[in-house]
């Protein structure tokens, strides 16, 4: 990347009109002429949506600011590979997700080395309640739960699908991304987005099911 | 066919895919049973679709640390 950040002088092209621009004519605007204001306008147009995925993908606030700051970071440091006839928007959750999907191994790398540390008789303990956790409440009596306890029990639910399955949710029903935009964003065909998010439907409905057999 | 349910429930299929399917679950009470399960499970998700708000100044935040990044590689590169 070789492009010079710069602020714009000139009156040129003012916030009202950097609004109307599409988000491939920001980008590739920026990329010719380094101009930051038509950067920061795509980092504030997206601000909203790629944080609430990103947030939902890593399931904590702190971790997807993180992603999403390092998911712009490769947008401006990439932006030459960026090919004119494609769209922004799935070119972005390809970032975003590659940038999550970075960001959880070099946490999970994080705590098996916090893991393997030698710990007493109370971390053992902590080690096993949180095993117990994850292996969720299957013995936990059955309960009519609150709209707060069902949308907790999606959350955990969705994060233990897998990446594949979880970012096709993501996308199509919580981001509304088209089946087209999935399945660019992701490098797969449609009828495999198609098909995946069908998987993770009938996963969710099962594991629902299972626990909750008398309140759906 | 059954992959469509959900693109069929969220109204994301064209004509054609949207009347075959249509057509199909008219005649196929195993294709309905997991077009009620989809329905189910669209209702479960619906409980967490509210969006996350991002913190206040994350945009602005992001612009400066891709602009610190980029003062740094100037410096890096011309030994400043």
């Amino acid at each position: 990347m070789s492009i010079t950040i710069e602020k714009s002088t000139s009156a040129t092209c003012d916030e009202a009109d950097l609004s109307e621009l599409t988000d491939e004519q920001l980008l590739i605007t920026y990329r010719e002429s380094g101009d930051r204001d038509y950067f920061s306008q795509l980092v504030h147009r997206y601000e909203q949506e790629l944080y609430s995925y990103l947030r939902r993908y890593l399931g904590n606030s702190e971790a997807a600011e993180d992603a999403f700051q390092t998911t712009f970071l490769q947008v401006h440091l990439k932006c030459s590979q960026f090919r004119a006839d494609r769209k922004v928007r799935p070119w972005l959750y390809t970032i975003a997700t590659n940038q999550a999907i970075d960001l959880q191994r070099r946490n999970k790398r994080h705590r098996l080395v916090s893991l393997n540390r030698p710990g007493g008789q109370e971390g053992g303990n902590e080690i096993g309640q949180l095993l117990d956790m994850l292996q969720g409440n299957a013995e936990e009596p059955l309960k009519v739960l609150s709209d707060g306890e069902r949308r907790d029990w999606v959350r955990r639910e969705l994060a233990t699908l897998p990446d594949s399955l979880r970012s096709v949710v993501l996308m199509i029903y919580f981001q509304g991304l088209k089946y087209r935009e999935a399945a660019e964003s992701l490098a797969i065909p449609v009828g495999t987005v198609k098909s995946r998010m069908h998987s993770a439907i009938l996963k969710l409905n099962d594991s629902w099911q299972a626990m909750h057999p008398e309140t759906i | 066919m059954r992959d469509n349910l959900i693109g069929y429930l969220l109204g994301s299929l064209d004509n054609a895919e949207h009347e075959r399917l249509e057509a199909e679950l008219l005649q196929n009470p195993q294709l309905q049973s997991e077009l009620e399960k989809c329905v189910e499970s669209l209702e479960l998700l619906e409980r967490d679709a509210q969006a996350h708000c991002p913190p206040d100044g994350l945009a602005e935040a992001t612009c400066d640390h891709v602009q610190r990044f980029e003062t740094r590689s100037v410096k890096v590169t011309t030994g400043g």
